[in-house]
């Protein structure tokens, strides 16, 4: 069961960091939506602040931790040009430009790539703001519906960006991993 | 839980919640704006720096700071630093006051529609640059 070094990162970053955020999605938002002093008592709202404040950090931590691998560290090995002259069988180590080599996989990279390349990037940056209105809210939370509302929507696009960029990763890594 | 107790089949049980009142200080709904907005605004940035890549070619090549990321790494990190800069600024401004929470939040919300819609291959490919 060997992993070449750029195998053992395309992991790290997609079935690492990435999936901790994405299934850590539920909880989190379930935890949300329970902020409401209709819903659970003062000493719930207790309770979960603390796992709601390490959660939320957790996954902005994570989040940042997937896109920063992914573009930084596996983008450049996606997406490096391999010598003039290169066709066949020898393209399988040039991922992107075994992709468009071919009308039945360009798509892979021309829509699939192109979108979580880019879209991703929107995950971390939403799920900081809803860290940080965790935190710094606290239980107030409960007494604040808009915000509280706002910090779901930012979660919720948050979690579909990843979700896109998680699901394109696991398909394109199947049609031309990166070896 | 309180069961009723020696009866061979409980009808009911009855379930009594503890009622507590908490009192804290409340914090000012600036910073919280300021979140939406520094969102906002980074995910517009974003939504919009992908076509305008496509678009302008000498762009594209300002972005270019990394050859392994190529363009890339520029239509992120404009945006990512943008975040964290008028987050800091509005979020020092706006500390103890509060603000319409609700422009806030709308304009969070408008900023990430031009982030998704910007981020769309279909969308921002219709912008690719052909040379006549």
């Amino acid at each position: 069961m060997e992993v070449t070094t750029k195998e053992l990162w395309t992991l790290v970053h997609g079935m690492g960091f990435g999936a901790i955020f994405l299934l850590a999605f539920g909880g989190g938002l379930a935890g949300l939506y329970s902020l409401r002093p209709e819903l659970v008592t003062v000493t719930g709202i207790k309770e979960r602040m603390k796992r709601l404040n390490i959660g939320m950090w957790v996954m902005a931590v994570v989040v940042w931790l997937t896109v920063i691998t992914g573009t930084f560290i596996v983008y450049p090995w996606y997406r490096a040009a391999p010598p003039a002259g290169t066709v066949g069988a020898a393209l399988e180590a040039f991922p992107r430009y075994f992709l468009l080599a071919s009308k039945t996989t360009a798509e892979w990279h021309t829509f699939g790539m192109e979108w979580k390349e880019h879209v991703a990037w929107l995950a971390p940056i939403a799920a900081t703001i809803v860290a940080f209105l965790t935190t710094y809210y606290g239980p107030r939370l409960a007494v604040h519906p808009e915000i509280r509302r706002g910090a779901a929507i930012f979660f919720i696009v948050a979690f579909l960006a990843a979700a896109i960029a998680g699901a394109f990763g696991a398909f394109i890594t199947k049609a031309a991993p990166i070896i | 839980m309180q069961k009723v107790a020696n009866t061979p089949v409980a009808n009911r049980v009855e379930i009594k919640t503890v009622a507590e009142d908490m009192a804290l200080a409340d914090v000012a709904n600036g910073p919280a704006a300021a979140s939406f907005i520094a969102g906002g605004v980074a995910s517009a940035v974003l939504g919009l720096i992908i076509p305008l890549a496509e678009a302008i070619p000498a762009f594209k090549t300002f972005l270019t700071w990394d050859k392994g990321v190529g363009p890339l790494i520029g239509k992120v990190l404009i945006p990512s630093a943008l975040f964290f800069i008028v987050f800091a600024v509005l979020g020092v401004l706006w500390k103890d006051k509060n603000t319409n929470i609700r422009t806030a939040l709308t304009v969070g919300i408008v900023g990430l529609i031009i982030g998704l819609i910007g981020s769309f291959p279909p969308v921002f490919e219709a912008f690719t640059y052909t040379a006549k």
